[in-house]
């Protein structure tokens, strides 16, 4: 178990740089660039140039890329073409609200979710509710559910404020305040994917044959799907959890921009409209290290439900 | 949904689900379309009853949190842009003020203006007794200084507005003297609050440079405080301890806030997040539907810009009486009235009213008439109409300008091809490109010297063809030399040229909007003064 | 293991007559069925918009821009006065086009690397998996926007784009459909035969795997459609005046949402509703492609079949008895019967086979008898009484509290009736806690004293094993003890040793008799193993096509059969039949529930049977001494001696 997390860790650097490889492929061809984005429509031709020059952007492509490569791995990412701060303080500082809003989402979509769906496991009314309604929650956009709600509680009915971030530090009963209608955005619908493989797996856990022994020994319903059934429920839930966070984190892109909140999302957005590249492939680095390690979590998470990955 | 849901590993093999009889599927149908419908109606709800006006009690609190949509990446106005003066103006008092009604007052400078004949000389004479924010004092040397380093920067629009100061000399403990290098009436324009070149920097911090990017070092009524500031999101000001003029410090506090979707501002707006915000002309109907103050001056010549008058790439845009024909075929009260909310922002000159160079002829000259058109072009050699390839922007919604006169157009047998692109920055590269005759175009008017810089100047960026009049230069070789008298006539003239050569469709004068809280006073923005006001005047109606 | 379920769907549809195509469809999937009309309805609706749209697409209207449903425009005007109806209809095909362009490069890409990856195994498999899991780890949304970048916001680009980075997905669940595939017979088949690699994986794999790749496909449509419209919401996409998307809709009324909420609605809801549609379909597709017999809880037929005459009750001394059940019925929800008139009964210390071939009901029986019985399945009539106790009378708390501690259950399937996650210390924890309340010490002491009583040597080791770590034998073993837990009375065990060695079994069978020695407890043992009955019944209860047809103690059983069927069976038991002849086989085949005649049903096959045989139903009657048959004909032929073996 440990010598395949520290495998994982190992790999997940090299991992996130060949990604960013990726993005550096596609960037010659990018029409524009970051003085044009910097200088603004009024430039001179020389003003670009010698803004060029500066920025290092006439170099050949691959020389800027060794050039940030070799930078990167020592954990220097360099700096932004537009602001000229460094990336990695940028990034830091989007990394909060991008957090709070995704692991918002997930816990939220997670614990509901498990919840209606070992319920609705049991057939009867809720069964079908869930049903139903998951399957509607699965197929409303995000963005447009996002609008709606703005729409709703925020210009009708005035519960909760249209749009902004306040740190936790700051205020953490508006910090609370700023992130509903965002986390609602973005967990109902993975809410819906986790009610229904949580119903769909405990389903199946409960037609088990051991399940029906453990009936003939007595032992109580509670505890056959708490202690028993969802134990082995555990791996196909877990997976959707991972793939409900790393959805989350691409849905930050559009739920960011709705509620004007400053995290990755919105960040990767204006990075590739300025043609920021060290910030673009700032993101991308970022991105894939966050995917690497929700992974990487939820392998372990397998183990500890499943004993028979542990002793592999 | 997230948006990439199955962008990751893949589902894994779902078990066996509970299905269910034909019995229970009607059910499951009834009560999924009754889920949907009830979000329909409380959804529709609001579309008919729109957004709510907010409280009518006036804000009397003593911070201001003021929102607008963009940020420059450096706070440091000498190598930044006019557009961003509502930022800096918090820090920095301009040298000259520009008042509603066209005429200019004293800011930090006493004195101003040109002297001799034939615009070659300026001269300042500084306020006395003016201190920055960081202690240093303002006097001739440290005007100096500021002037020369903004000479001195390769990057930004103030340095090439003074693109014609030759020399600057100090020639009195408070006095400055400017000799250019040709003659230039700008200036004073320029010092103004609207194209900020007078928006002067403390000397000592001029010795570093780089601190200006993140911190600010001028005489204005605030300064920046870093602590409460993350750049690109908010950036909080507090009061200048240093400032010369107490009574204008009218806040304890101000937050610039930046909100980049336009309805997100108007709705932090009605939720009292903010009391004032830089405004979208495409938002202000339903600023006004929300019972937000607006304050919406007539700013921007926006139209489609006939670059090609050459008729390099387009034949018929070569010809002026194609461009005639263009100007009587768009309805521009209708257009007006339905993007922008208003009949009285058509226009069909290069001057807005207010302005010096505006003539009300000149609103006559092409009445819209299809007929007309139809008649023009085809005297031209165009009885079926031609398409033209056209650039567009979705920046400020000049994608819908476009496609509103593009629907216009079509009447007349004339299709506009569009292309978009959605950056700014895209959207110009495409355009200095030369691969489109047309192209939308945006343009701040203030006076025709600043409407020579980018759009008559054969090397200006909206001039993409580098189409020349002789008439024109003539016009303005006069223009430049003028004293203020004269030049008034003579921009008319500047503009009746522009005018008959049709060099672009205008639309509408697009407003600069500035939405406020109700209570709130102190804006004045006109089209005199570029729509750009002193806004550190913002404050709570007594 | 289909030894002992019954394939309930083969059954029901046995007993139901056959449909159209579409009808069946509309009956088996009718969630899916509608959802692919709707999507057929506005596909033809897209197609036909130049026709039946009321404006076209472009057309401006200034003076009614942004105005609500009116008559001239049914849902509405946009900001630059162009109807939203058609619009919507105009968008239909450019969206859906859009979302097919990514669907097909997501399929061109995920099936034949998935299906390679699969079939081919080894190193190309090795290269395919791991760029496929590096591919996944890459966020994809930022490639998407750097694409459009360069692209110049060119929504084919993207969707492509999207395919491309989507298929990793579908290549692992191809690949691992394909790993399945490869093994079946049938490929082999192929392979011997000298079909070539490619054609093998083209056609025939293929095929076997197209049930999971339409499901991803149909979901992945629904998905493509969602991110283009969150790109054209973004302004990424460059937007078209005569080809409007309902992304490109969203996106525009987005701008006016503080003025009027209206326009987004439309288009929202038609993708809402297009990945609504797709999503039922491909769920429809994943239930029609499912491979186990998937059993549905519809709702009992209140009107079934009219009862039959009551039978008459058997007259046995049914005093004392420790189990009695009589005359039980067990049918399926939807009205056919499975087992009927079963009658037995167990005494305190005695050991009972239920003995038959599969499918005759046994097993139903035992499940029955505790109140166990599956989804699908309910008691239709009969007595189940316990030491005295009418256990279908009392309910689900008279079952509740004589499992476990009045009757134990050990299941066939030794492995799989203990919970893999969990070791078996816990299980044995878990039980013995819910019938006594014991300290930590006496606790750990009883877990051990179970372990030792099912002959486990060294219950220290196996208590820390988890279950997937023993043997079946060990297993079983452990099932018996957590059956003992609660000092049940009595201990049925459904096919204990079927599933394991032939030496273990002997030693299992052991276990249970030297246990009921010792403990004086009863077993009541199910199987289809007449060696079994010999080697641990007391008596023999045989069964045949849903009933009881004998009863009696073993000796009688084996040596003196009362029915044709007992005695058929013996004779065909290859363990007894003597070497070097032709094996005697029954003629014929067991009828299947639902097709069960009146009268005695092994009578077709029986070489005995006589016309009054079918005439009517034949209760079971005593035969002395002490045996209990069905057959009316059963004195004649012991007379006869054509019974005895």
């Amino acid at each position: 178990m440990l010598r395949l997390t520290l495998r994982r860790l190992a790999l997940s650097i090299p991992l996130a740089l060949v990604a960013s490889m990726i993005t550096f492929v596609l960037i010659p061809f990018l029409p524009g660039d970051a003085a044009r984005a910097l200088l603004g429509p009024n430039a001179t031709a020389e003003q670009l140039a010698a803004t060029r020059e500066e920025l290092g952007l006439n170099l050949p492509i691959w020389e800027q890329y060794w050039n940030w490569l070799t930078a990167a791995v020592r954990g220097d990412l360099g700096t932004s073409l537009i602001s000229r701060q460094p990336v990695t303080e940028i990034l830091n500082s989007r990394l909060e609200p991008s957090l709070s809003l995704i692991i918002g989402a997930t816990v939220v979509a997670a614990v509901i979710g498990i919840v209606l769906g070992i319920r609705a496991a049991r057939r009867g009314f809720l069964g079908r509710f869930v049903d139903s309604t998951s399957i509607v929650a699965l197929a409303i956009p995000d963005f447009w559910l996002g609008l709606v709600l703005v729409v709703l509680f925020a210009v009708q009915l005035r519960w909760f404020p249209p749009t902004g971030y306040v740190p936790f530090e700051a205020d953490p009963l508006l910090w609370i305040q700023c992130l509903i209608l965002p986390i609602i955005t973005l967990s109902l619908p993975a809410l819906a994917r986790i009610a229904k493989q949580t119903r769909d797996s405990m389903g199946t856990a409960l037609d088990g044959t051991f399940v029906r022994t453990l009936r003939a020994a007595s032992i109580r319903e509670r505890s056959i799907i708490y202690r028993h059934a969802l134990r082995n429920a555990a791996v196909p839930i877990l997976t959707v959890i991972g793939l409900v966070f790393v959805g989350a984190l691409s849905g930050t892109v559009a739920v960011e921009t709705i509620f004007a909140i400053p995290g990755l999302g919105s960040t990767a957005v204006q990075a590739t409209a300025s043609r920021d590249l060290p910030l673009i492939q700032g993101v991308v680095v970022y991105f894939t290290l966050i995917t690497i390690a929700v992974n990487l979590v939820v392998d372990l998470a397998y183990g500890y439900f499943n004993p028979r990955v542990r002793t592999k | 949904m997230s948006l990439f849901r199955t962008l990751g590993r893949a589902t894994p093999p779902s078990n066996q689900a509970r299905t269910f009889s034909r019995k229970t599927a009607p059910r499951r149908i009834a009560s999924m379309v009754a889920g949907t419908v009830v979000l329909v109606l409380a959804a529709a709800g609001c579309a008919a009853g729109g957004g709510s006006g907010q409280s009518s009690a006036g804000y009397d609190g003593d911070t201001l949190t003021f929102a607008t949509g963009t940020v420059p990446p450096s706070l440091n106005p000498a190598v930044g842009d006019p557009a961003y003066g509502l930022l800096y103006q918090w820090a920095y008092d301009p040298l000259v003020i520009m008042n509603g009604d066209g005429t200019y007052s004293p800011g930090l400078a006493e004195e101003f203006g040109y002297i001799g004949e034939g615009n070659q000389t300026y001269e300042i004479t500084l306020r006395d007794g003016v201190e920055f924010s960081d202690g240093a004092t303002l006097d001739a040397e440290a005007l100096k200084t500021y002037l020369d380093y903004v000479r001195s920067q390769t990057i930004g629009s103030p340095t090439t507005l003074l693109a014609s100061v030759d020399t600057v000399a100090v020639t009195g403990p408070l006095t400055v003297t400017l000799t250019l290098n040709r003659p230039d009436p700008g200036l004073t324009f320029y010092f103004a609050q609207a194209f900020g070149v007078g928006f002067v920097i403390s000397p000592d911090a001029i010795e570093d440079p780089s601190s200006l990017d993140a911190t600010t070092a001028g005489a204005g009524p605030y300064m920046l405080d870093p602590d409460e500031t993350v750049a690109g999101d908010h950036y909080t000001f507090v009061q200048n301890p240093n400032y010369w003029n107490p009574e204008r410090q009218h806040w304890e506090k101000v937050t610039v806030r930046v909100i980049a979707n336009a309805s997100s501002t108007i709705q932090a707006l009605q939720a009292g997040q903010v009391q004032a915000a830089l405004g979208d002309a495409t938002t202000i109907p339903a600023a006004e539907k929300a019972g937000i103050d607006v304050i919406a001056p007539p700013q921007a010549l926006s139209g489609i810009n006939l670059a090609d008058r050459g008729g390099e790439l387009s034949e018929p845009i070569g010809d002026v009486r194609v461009r005639q024909a263009l100007n009587m075929a768009v309805d521009r009260k209708t257009i007006a009235k339905a993007l922008y909310g208003s009949e009285d922002l058509a226009l069909s000159q290069y001057a807005l009213e207010g302005q010096a160079g505006f003539t009300q002829e000149l609103a006559e000259t092409y009445p819209y008439d299809p007929e007309a058109a139809k008649a023009l072009l085809a005297d031209a050699g165009y009885p079926d109409g031609f398409t033209l390839p056209v650039l567009t922007t979705s920046v400020s919604g000049l994608d819908k300008l476009t496609e509103a006169v593009a629907g216009q157009l079509s009447e007349v047998g004339v299709t506009l091809d569009i292309t978009t692109q959605a950056s700014a920055p895209d959207y110009f590269t495409a355009m200095v490109s030369k691969e489109y005759p047309a192209a939308v175009i945006g343009y701040g008017l203030a006076n025709m010297n600043t409407l020579w810089a980018g759009f008559i100047n054969p090397v200006g960026p909206f001039n993409m063809f580098g189409t020349a009049d002789p008439e024109l230069d003539s016009l303005y070789q006069q223009y430049w030399t003028a004293d203020e008298e004269a030049g008034v006539g003579l921009q008319q003239d500047i503009n009746a040229r522009l005018v008959d050569q049709a060099w672009t469709i205008p639309v509408v004068g697009a407003p600069l909007s500035y939405y406020l809280a109700s209570g709130l006073t102190g804006i004045e923005a006109t089209p005199a003064n570029s729509g750009v006001p002193l806004i550190t005047d913002l404050q709570p109606a007594k | 293991m289909t030894t002992t379920t019954y394939d309930w769907r083969r059954a029901e549809r046995a007993a139901t007559p056959r449909r159209s195509w579409l009808a069946r469809a509309w009956r088996s999937q009718p969630l899916g069925f509608l959802a692919s009309m709707v999507i057929f309805v506005v596909f033809l609706l897209g197609l036909l918009a130049p026709l039946i749209a009321p404006y076209p697409p472009a057309q401006q209207d200034l003076l009614v821009a942004l105005s609500g449903p009116s008559a001239e425009h049914w849902l509405g005007t946009d900001t630059l006065g162009r109807d939203i109806l058609s619009r919507l209809l105009f968008a239909i095909i450019p969206s859906l086009g859009y979302a097919a362009v990514a669907t097909i490069v997501f399929l061109g890409a995920g099936i034949p690397l998935g299906i390679l990856a699969g079939y081919r195994g080894g190193r190309v498999d090795g290269v395919i998996s791991r760029i496929a899991e590096l591919a996944m780890s890459i966020p994809a949304i930022i490639i998407l926007l750097v694409v459009l970048a360069v692209f110049a916001s060119n929504p084919m680009a993207a969707m492509i784009t999207l395919g491309i980075l989507a298929a990793p997905g579908l290549i692992r669940v191809v690949r691992g459909s394909t790993l399945v595939v490869k093994e079946e017979s049938f490929v082999t088949a192929a392979t011997v035969a000298g079909v070539s690699p490619g054609r093998i994986m083209g056609t025939h794999i293929v095929r076997r795997v197209l049930g999971p790749i339409l499901v991803q496909a149909s979901v992945f449509l629904g998905t493509a459609l969602v991110i283009q419209a969150a790109l054209a919401f973004l302004g990424l996409l460059s937007p078209s005046n005569n080809q409007p998307t309902w992304g490109g809709m969203i996106g525009e009324a987005s701008q006016v949402i503080s003025f009027t909420a209206w326009p987004l609605i439309p288009p929202g809801l038609a993708i809402v509703l297009m990945v609504l549609a797709f999503g039922l379909l491909g769920d429809a597709i994943r239930d029609a492609t499912a491979d186990d017999a998937t059993l549905r809880p519809s709702r009992r037929k209140r009107h079934a079949t009219p009862a039959p005459t009551a039978p008459e009750p058997l007259d046995l001394d049914t005093a004392g008895h420790l189990l009695r059940v009589e005359n039980l019925r067990v049918s399926l929800d939807s009205g056919v019967t499975l087992v009927d008139d079963a009658t037995f009964t167990v005494n305190q210390g005695e050991i009972v086979a239920v003995v038959g071939e599969s499918g005759c009901g046994k097993s139903v029986t035992a499940l029955a008898t505790l109140g166990l019985l599956p989804l699908g399945l309910h008691i239709a009539g009969g007595t189940v009484e316990f030491d005295g106790v009418d256990l279908r009378a009392g309910g689900t708390s008279a079952y509740a509290s004589v499992r476990g501690n009045g009757i134990g259950y050990v299941a066939q399937d030794a492995l799989g009736s203990l919970d893999p996650t969990h070791t078996i210390n816990s299980h044995l924890r878990e039980v013995v806690s819910r019938h006594q309340k014991l300290g930590a010490a006496a606790l750990k002491a009883r877990t051990r004293e179970l372990l030792q009583q099912v002959q486990i040597g060294d219950p220290e080791r196996v208590l820390k094993l988890y279950p997937f770590e023993i043997s079946g034998g060990m297993a079983q073993r452990v099932n018996i003890a957590l059956a003992l837990a609660g000092r049940p009375r009595l201990i049925i065990a459904d096919e204990p040793t079927t599933a394991l060695d032939v030496t273990v079994q002997s030693e299992i069978l052991h276990l249970l008799r030297d246990l009921q020695r010792s403990t004086g407890m009863s077993v009541l043992i199910i199987t289809h193993s007449w060696g079994v009955v010999a080697d641990i019944a007391d008596r023999a209860v045989v069964m045949y096509a849903g009933e009881v047809v004998e009863m009696g103690d073993v000796y009688t059983v084996f040596d003196a059969p009362r029915f044709p069927y007992t005695a058929a069976l013996l004779a065909a038991d290859p363990s007894t039949s003597p070497l070097g002849e032709p094996l005697t086989t029954i003629p014929g085949r067991v009828p299947a529930p639902g097709s069960w005649q009146t009268g005695c049903r092994f009578a077709t096959r029986c070489q005995f049977a006589t016309a009054e045989c079918t005439a009517g139903s034949l209760p079971l009657r005593v035969v002395p001494p002490g045996s209990v048959t069905r057959c009316i004909r059963a004195e004649e032929l012991i007379a006869e001696g054509a019974l005895t073996r």
